[in-house]
């Protein structure tokens, strides 16, 4: 699969980060590389269509209890900023 | 002319104790971030680990919508940016649980593309300065329900998406509460005529059933406008303003290939043995079948029978009703007028089915009047206690002396000469003025057919003399 330039700039629009050209022009080399390295993988959808009950696939966990997780006060201090127990961002509502 | 093609995708909460990958709790209604953990905050190193309830849930699912289970199904990472989504991709499936499933409703038929687990984003709020975020949702399982584009009506839409619901609640998979968001449904739709079809347009979050009919319907007329225009219809993610009435565009439509997405490397495929798959079709009964049942066992008219399963709680406490001895057709009488406004009005009713049946009994021995039942059913509604005790200590048991009573009908009569005469000219209404005359004087608490023939006994024993 070739990456151009023109996927590099889409990706980069939906991901919101606004590129100069010369981060552009390091990010499609890198790209280039990483696609040309992993296309020699065989991806676990192929794997798995010749898998029996058991092979390659982990049982779902028969969880029944909930367990407690982080406290809020630990997940707010990784936030850069946040307001009343949520995480605050700018304003990300769509356009109309 | 021109016929709309229209496909929705439903997605559905399960109804499972912890989050779809970790084992933060799904409860709804805990503080902001309360709920969260490295999994399902996308920190690194932390690893998934499938919750079984939530296949189980999603396997029922796919029996109760008449689906293909497929033996092997696989996790993909689906990117999209977002701060609601803090890994910076959703985990979904790519080969879905279940393909190919439909719902009969009688007058069409709905056919289930697929259905496939995948975990729910965060909530955002929007206020005018900023976004804030909510993570306890981060991770809640959902399966998501993708039709074909079969429907061709805003009506049938919402007609499959109201029996989905139900089918959810009956099968025990999700409360589906659109108020909370365990049941959200986005909708595509074209338009389709001689010279081709218009492109797709996804209108997204519909909260209401409402909302979806009326977006719908809104998108029917704009894009039928269009064409009349000769304009082309963009392929765009809409949203539907309730306050204005309209849809708002929210961005061009997004490709599949735009969400690049990426087999799980982190979740081995799910693979399915037969007897996962035989457990997941031990289904209870699910609403049609409720439906027949109510008709063919209890000889409800299919009317009554329709509103009945559309609430399983009115439908169970009809049945319970009936079991503590009422007989289906008051107890359905009942239930679906008066427990149902009661309800209505208190959300919370003190009072058990069988306290219903002993009430209708009373009625139906004339014990109390059914004006005098209705007084009793709203005080148990607001205290609860024994119906017999309320019938007595408001004085509302029935009278049905006749001795009593016909003193009272004579003395309505005697009292409203001008009310008789025009009686006996021909006139009905005037009947009815002196049986309300009589039933005053009783205080409401006579027998009405008793009363009725002490009345016109008494019109015609004072004609006599």
């Amino acid at each position: 699969m070739e990456i151009t330039q023109e996927q590099v700039k889409k990706t980069a629009a939906m991901a919101k980060l606004r590129l100069s050209d010369e981060e552009i022009e390091s990010l499609h080399r890198l790209l280039r590389e990483l696609v040309a390295r992993s296309a020699g993988i065989s991806l676990p959808e192929e794997e798995a269509s010749t898998a029996e009950p058991g092979e390659a696939a982990a049982a779902p966990a028969p969880f029944s209890r909930p367990q407690p997780g982080l406290r809020q006060e630990e997940v707010v201090a990784l936030a850069p900023a946040a307001e009343r127990g949520f995480i605050r961002v700018p304003r990300v509502m769509d356009h109309e | 002319m021109y016929e709309a093609v229209i496909g929705l995708e439903v997605h559905v909460e399960l109804l499972t104790r912890t989050k779809l990958f970790c084992r933060c709790s799904t409860r709804f209604g805990a503080p902001p971030n309360s709920q969260v953990c490295p999994v399902c905050l996308g920190l690194p190193g932390a690893l998934p680990v499938l919750n079984g309830e939530a296949v189980d849930q999603a396997l029922k699912a796919a029996a109760a919508l008449n689906c293909r289970i497929n033996r092997i199904s696989t996790f993909a990472r689906k990117h999209y940016f977002y701060p609601d989504q803090p890994k910076g991709y959703q985990i979904t499936q790519t080969r879905p649980l279940a393909e190919g499933g439909r719902v009969d409703l009688g007058a069409f038929q709905v056919n289930i593309a697929r259905l496939h687990l995948e975990e729910d984003a965060g909530k955002s709020i929007h206020t005018p300065e900023c976004t804030l975020v909510d993570y306890n949702r981060s991770g809640i399982p959902l399966i998501e329900i993708v039709t074909e584009p079969c429907l061709r009506t805003p009506a049938q839409a919402r007609e499959f998406l109201e029996h989905l619901r139900l089918i959810m609640e009956y099968a025990g998979i999700s409360d589906c509460k659109m108020e909370e968001g365990s049941l959200r449904c986005d909708a595509n739709i074209s338009l389709r005529g001689p010279g081709g079809s218009t492109a797709v347009v996804e209108i997204k979050n519909l909260n209401s059933f409402r909302a979806m009919e009326r977006a719908l319907a809104y998108e029917i007329r704009r894009q039928s406008r269009l064409l009349a225009q000769g304009k082309a219809v963009a392929a765009q993610t809409l949203r539907w303003d309730e306050a204005a009435n309209r849809t708002v565009v929210m961005r061009s439509k997004e490709e599949a290939g735009g969400y690049r997405y990426l087999p799980e490397p982190d979740l081995p495929p799910l693979i399915l043995d037969e007897a996962a798959i035989a457990r997941a079709c031990r289904l209870p009964e699910l609403p049609l079948a409720r439906k027949a049942r109510f008709i063919g066992a209890y000889g409800l008219s299919e009317a009554d029978a329709l509103i009945l399963i559309g609430d399983r709680m009115l439908a169970d406490w009809f049945e319970a009703a009936v079991a503590a001895g009422a007989r289906p057709r008051p107890a359905a009488n009942w239930v679906l007028g008066e427990v149902a406004r009661l309800r209505k009005e208190t959300r919370h009713l003190p009072f058990t089915p069988a306290d219903l049946a002993r009430l209708i009994d009373m009625t139906e021995r004339g014990a109390v009047s059914v004006a005098g039942a209705k007084k009793v059913l709203a005080v148990l509604a607001e205290r609860g206690g024994d119906p017999e005790q309320i019938v007595h200590s408001l004085g509302l048991a029935q009278v049905s002396d006749r001795e009593q009573l016909a003193e009272v009908a004579r003395q309505a009569v005697a009292e409203n000469p001008d009310a008789v005469r025009d009686y006996r000219s021909g006139k009905d209404r005037a009947l009815r003025f002196l049986l309300g005359k009589a039933m005053k004087l009783s205080r409401g608490r006579a027998n009405p057919q008793l009363l009725r023939e002490l009345v016109l006994q008494a019109i015609a024993d004072a004609e006599r003399l």
